[in-house]
């Protein structure tokens, strides 16, 4: 585009108003939330913890079942 | 998964371990577990069965632990490897360049959001994120920390507090789903002697494997590579690389640097680089990690994995320009990679240009990736870019697929969708749901806050917005509101110090500088 190596000369107006106008404080909200992906990596970890946390709650469940059973503590 | 049809009498013809190395090459491990079992049982001395059921075993319970860099609690309040404690700018992961630093490079937090760690929020949760707070302030407040090993999706309660406890659960996690699903018995290390092991090399490369991904001892699996590296007159790259796993795993950081490097003088990987950059993250040393990488992506000018791992290590030092140019190089090389697409979603989301975040996300749905987050997301960009009819449907689906953990957020989006259509009812409805659901959600309690300021009860006001910026001091927004209602109250104290709070967290910011002047001009005049 600049084949000729010249910038050209820049015109802003010298006269005229400007005009800005402050904006009145007022109270802001919060963004919307983008919400980050899993990894899979992430995904198979609380795959896992809660598997096992399922398999604590039977084994405490069976486990209980026993005691009230009548055996009492092993 | 299990085999689709049973065991036709025509199948028994083949002979059962070609049979099972047929599963495990077609991914059907559990299958494969119980074929090698029942040869074990015949013949207990059968080394082939015995290396394919480590591998199989191993198979199954592998998880990518390049992925999983887990600081504990405890990990991030008695960190004592790293070496700096007052780092220069932008060479540490806990002084990242700020945005104003970088002369308006990075996204303002006016349009993007900060997460609990000072950083922009990402688009993609790997289970490292959110690992190191950002300034001592933040170190030093322990309720901060506990907010910060919450992360999305997971129950903050019952959490290991180290990264070795979180291995030690992983590896009862394995052990506990291997004893239910009738993968069969495990094989027993206690009594396995390592030096014989160590002499055949096929063997101890899958015992190694499996005491690393399955049992997750490491101290057991560096014995066995010791021995093994010694065997091979350590000139195995591999025996190496594991070596220095183990001695990460532990924590002994230079060691595991000496290991690697040592491999990478036998034979240079892409994975023993990633490896020694990580060791190097976790001493916080981002520029040598940095270097790593450079060095990796000459040598391996097509790798993704090395690519990736910088845009991530840049995302972490908030140097988004660069990182977004990187991970752009990796949807150029590799169009279906989640993580590169995720990020650039969110990149253009909060950089006014829903329409193409909105094309990242419908991608990412091609894929198969189906989860409340990503619907969440494209309602989000469908209503941004003026899709309105397609957005409910998706924050709908987004709700539907959602648990306790998340379903807080997407109401809160669907509050903001309702202030964006000017259904205040339905925003302010919504907001209180999410706040029903997690009532600690800090958003919620902010925008509840100004909805409540609109309808003009001021004191309900004032109290979401302190409780909001006592639950989240990383936002700007409850501090700055509640200074500014302050103000008009006409308790200039209050306003003054809640106004320095929003600067705190967000020291560009424009209106609360003008609240101050404003306070200083009305302090002169007393």
């Amino acid at each position: 585009m600049a084949s000729g190596g010249k910038m050209p000369d820049v015109i802003l107006p010298k006269e005229g108003l400007l005009y800005s106008e402050k904006s009145s404080l007022s109270e802001v909200l919060c963004k919307p939330k983008w919400l980050p992906i899993k990894s899979v990596t992430l995904a198979k970890i609380e795959l896992m913890e809660k598997q096992l946390a399922a398999t604590m709650q039977q084994h405490q469940q069976a486990e209980q079942a026993s005691t009230h059973g009548g055996n009492g503590h092993r | 998964m299990r085999a689709r049809a049973p065991l036709q009498p025509q199948d028994k013809k083949i002979n059962p371990f070609f049979h099972a190395l047929s599963k495990y090459r077609r991914h059907q491990y559990d299958d494969c577990l119980a074929l090698c079992g029942s040869l074990l049982r015949q013949n207990s001395r059968d080394q082939a069965a015995f290396v394919l059921k480590c591998r199989a075993i191993t198979a199954k319970h592998w998880l990518d632990d390049l992925e999983v860099e887990v600081e504990g609690l405890a990990d991030a309040l008695m960190e004592d490897n790293v070496a700096a404690t007052a780092p220069r700018p932008g060479t540490s992961l806990q002084r990242p360049l700020s945005s104003a630093q970088q002369a308006g490079t990075g996204p303002s937090q006016a349009v993007r959001p900060v997460s609990a760690t000072g950083r922009p929020v990402t688009g993609f949760t790997r289970p490292a994120t959110s690992a190191r707070p950002t300034s001592s302030q933040q170190r030093d407040l322990i309720t901060t920390a506990m907010a910060m090993s919450a992360r999305p999706g997971t129950a903050a309660s019952g959490r290991p507090v180290t990264s070795a406890g979180r291995l030690v659960r992983l590896g009862t996690a394995s052990m506990a789903s291997l004893g239910t699903d009738g993968g069969g018995e495990t094989i027993q290390v206690d009594g396995i002697d390592f030096h014989k092991y160590a002499k055949r090399p096929e063997i101890a490369k899958a015992l190694c494997d499996y005491l690393i991904y399955f049992l997750r001892q490491p101290r057991k699996a560096l014995d066995l590579a010791a021995e093994a590296t010694r065997e091979a007159s350590f000139a195995d790259w591999w025996w190496k690389e594991r070596l220095g796993k183990c001695y990460f795993q532990l924590g002994l950081l230079r060691e595991a640097e000496k290991q690697f490097r040592s491999s990478i003088g036998n034979d240079s990987r892409v994975v023993t680089n990633l490896e020694l950059a990580r060791v190097y993250l976790k001493l916080d040393q981002p520029n040598a990690a940095l270097e790593v990488y450079q060095k990796a992506s000459e040598k391996f000018p097509g790798d993704i994995s090395v690519t990736v791992s910088m845009a991530r290590l840049y995302e972490d030092l908030n140097d988004s320009q660069k990182s977004i140019g990187l991970y752009k190089r990796v949807v150029a090389r590799d169009p279906v990679n989640a993580e590169a697409l995720a990020c650039l979603a969110a990149h253009h989301f909060y950089s006014d240009q829903p329409e193409v975040a909105l094309r990242f996300c419908r991608r990412l749905l091609l894929m198969g990736v189906s989860s409340t987050e990503l619907w969440n997301n494209l309602g989000l960009a469908c209503f941004y870019a003026a899709q309105y009819d397609l957005a409910i449907t998706c924050l709908d689906r987004a709700l539907m697929l959602a648990d306790d953990g998340v379903s807080a957020e997407v109401w809160y989006n669907i509050g903001q969708v309702g202030i964006g259509v000017g259904d205040l009812g339905l925003s302010y409805q919504s907001f209180k749901l999410a706040l029903s659901i997690d009532p600690n959600h800090a958003e919620s309690h902010t925008n509840l806050g100004v909805l409540e300021l609109r309808k003009g009860n001021i004191e309900q006001a004032q109290l979401a917005f302190s409780h909001a910026s006592r639950l989240a001091p990383h936002l700007y927004e409850p501090a700055y509101n509640s200074a500014l209602v302050a103000f008009k109250l006409g308790d200039f104290q209050d306003a003054f110090n809640k106004a320095n709070m929003a600067l705190q967290a967000y020291p560009g910011h424009h209106e609360s500088k003008e609240l101050l002047k404003q306070l200083k001009l009305q302090f002169m005049a007393f």
